[in-house]
């Protein structure tokens, strides 16, 4: 009995643990998800296939969510995102590289928890190009909601459409071609947030990364600033207006600039440099229309825990793994009692930190970390008595300054107490004054 | 008590790993949302509305979320396109294993979001080996109500579109 009990906890412990996750997704409704069979290291499909060759695989199908649901599923052509990166083309018919899968089903019905294994073909067709062709298997689960009218001046209802995709590539052998080419220069941007859009295009037939600098001359030729940039996949055959942000506004004027491209080699083929000298001027009407907009909308002090749609989701969440905390507590506790009376309690207790090893439900609604800050401080603690219990933070938006991690930082001040930082929101200047208060006392 | 220790070590090592191994990657949202009522009066204004999008079964190999959104409409009059108007926050993460999100590159807030799927912009990513388990982000919208813009319910579409590894 004794060699049984801690095997006992740990047959709980197994429970609790693969609990944690379902209590999380029971948020109402069912969640699908989408894994390649077969190829768990890439997470996505990779064939090389000759034209006229046919590869078959499978795609894992599961319902996550508390609730049956049906899934549709179809395959959809890849894209350059319009800034940078692998997007599908979602809205209408695959007709490239999205078209040669087929799907064994076109939609699934699933219970939660169960999954579905849906097996597909790839057909590349004869005659097709060599180079490094995406599609992508889509999973879109059917939602019915529409949000409801409201008696606002002017609002907008967002039905809201989730797609989950796995990516298919299929590889056709060939000569590789390394070739870009850049086009003209257009300025744009809104709140406040001036942008200059330089188009690009991939005419050769391999998905590649490109790095590269846009420094912009003035009328004199002077440098007015420098912005290096580095993309994410640019897709064979594509071109998008590639939007680069300024960190200084551009008045009213003629302007030109040197872009210059770095494209990656391949094995016999070197790596590229394209380099264009495009000429752009910006208009009165381009300035009014970026500056005169309404200003970016900060994160409110406090946090985001209370919005009106993140509320029931997130007291939904806490309330699942608060209840399933409680129950394993009790269960532990139950156990550990009764084991009590026959065995010494000391060598049991010291378990229970590795045995537990769920995170700790907070017992309210925390406002939510900041991913990328050591600490981030409870935004709810008073900064000091001249500002408890908030901060009242004016921003100056015209005296923002984009840092080199590409975040926007305005001039904060509290009108209470008069703390002055330079932060992202309001949420990071609170932050700010934390960490000025600890470190001061 | 010997055999205790590294029979529970091997459990939970275990745990951890089908967790985020044998995970099928999705994102899920609430179905819908209503951005805030702005009243006109001859300034532009933004609307906002905040959703959670979960990114659940997160694996070693990262993940990509994008989306998309028509311009809101009603009948034929029309407001701005949607935006991110600020990096998304993160709650805590939850299953055996799980980790937040590292970004891959960079995302630069606000992101207005494309007006047709090829347009489709990244508004969030996890690097390899970050954003295991499950991942909650909070996410703020915003339309551009331009000061010329008429009283009405305007409606759209929003696609998140979340993807595991891709090229």
């Amino acid at each position: 009995m004794i060699e049984a009990m801690p095997r006992r906890l740990a047959s709980l412990t197994l429970l609790a643990f693969l609990l944690a996750p379902a209590a999380h997704a029971a948020s109402g409704g069912p969640v699908f998800g989408l894994r390649a069979a077969g190829n768990p290291k890439l997470g996505y499909f990779l064939y090389n296939l000759g034209p006229g060759a046919v590869a078959h695989g499978a795609i894992i199908v599961s319902n996550t969510g508390n609730r049956a649901g049906t899934v549709r599923l179809f395959t959809a052509d890849a894209t350059t995102g319009r800034t940078t990166g692998t997007v599908y083309v979602t809205d209408r018919r695959a007709r490239v590289a999205g078209a040669w899968v087929k799907l064994s089903t076109a939609s699934l019905t699933l219970p939660p928890g169960r999954h579905a294994t849906v097996t597909f073909a790839v057909r590349v067709p004869p005659g097709v190009d060599p180079g490094q062709w995406v599609g992508g298997i889509v999973a879109e689960t059917r939602q019915a909601a529409q949000g409801p009218k409201t008696k606002h001046k002017a609002n907008v209802r967002i039905r809201i459409r989730n797609l989950t995709i796995v990516a298919v590539q299929v590889n056709v052998p060939g000569k590789p071609v390394v070739s870009f080419t850049i086009g003209g220069i257009t300025i744009g941007g809104q709140h406040g947030f001036q942008q200059v859009l330089v188009h690009f295009a991939n005419a050769g037939n391999l998905l590649r990364k490109p790095t590269g600098t846009v420094t912009i001359f003035d009328s004199k030729s002077k440098v007015v600033e420098t912005l290096p940039f580095k993309m994410d996949t640019f897709l064979p055959q594509t071109a998008i207006d590639y939007p680069l942000l300024l960190t200084k506004a551009l008045p009213p004027g003629n302007y030109h600039a040197s872009v210059q491209l770095a494209v990656p080699g391949v094995p016999g083929v070197a790596a590229k440099t394209v380099i264009a000298k495009p000429s752009f001027s910006v208009s009165n009407q381009d300035v009014t229309q970026v500056f005169t907009s309404s200003k970016p909308t900060q994160v409110p002090a406090g946090g985001l825990g209370n919005t009106p749609v993140s509320s029931s989701l997130s007291w939904a969440l806490i309330a699942a793994s608060a209840t399933g905390a409680l129950l394993l507590v009790l269960l532990i506790f139950q156990l550990v009692r009764r084991r009590g009376g026959k065995a010494p309690r000391a060598p049991v207790e010291p378990l229970h930190p590795e045995a537990v090893p769920l995170p700790a439900p907070p017992a309210e609604p925390a406002p939510p970390a900041e991913p990328f800050r050591t600490a981030p401080p409870p935004a709810a603690q008073p900064a000091s008595p001249d500002c408890d219990p908030y901060h009242f933070w004016e921003v100056a938006y015209d005296g923002g300054r984009l840092g080199s991690d590409g975040v926007w930082r305005f001039p904060h001040r509290c009108r209470t107490c008069g703390l002055e930082f330079l932060a992202s929101d309001v949420a990071d200047a609170t932050a700010q004054a934390e960490a000025r208060r600890a470190s001061s006392g | 008590m010997r055999r205790t220790l590294p029979l529970l070590a091997v459990v939970l090592l275990a745990c951890a790993l089908a967790a985020v191994a044998g995970a099928a990657f999705g994102v899920s949202t609430p179905g819908s949302a209503t951005s805030s009522g702005v009243t006109l009066n001859g300034v532009d204004k933004t609307s906002t509305f905040t959703t959670t999008i979960t990114a659940s079964g997160g694996t070693s190999t990262g993940w990509n979320i994008s989306a998309w959104a028509p311009i809101p409409i009603s009948g034929t009059k029309t407001l701005g396109a949607l935006e991110v108007t600020a990096k998304p926050t993160l709650t805590a993460c939850s299953g055996g294993g799980c980790s937040q999100p590292t970004l891959s590159g960079t995302i630069t807030w606000p992101v207005t979001l494309g007006t047709t799927s090829p347009s489709a912009v990244k508004i969030y990513n996890a690097k390899a080996n970050t954003g295991l388990g499950t991942n909650f982000l909070t996410v703020i919208f915003g339309v551009t109500v331009p000061a010329s813009a008429l009283p009405g319910s305007y409606s759209t579409t929003l696609t998140v579109i979340g993807s595991g590894a891709g090229p």
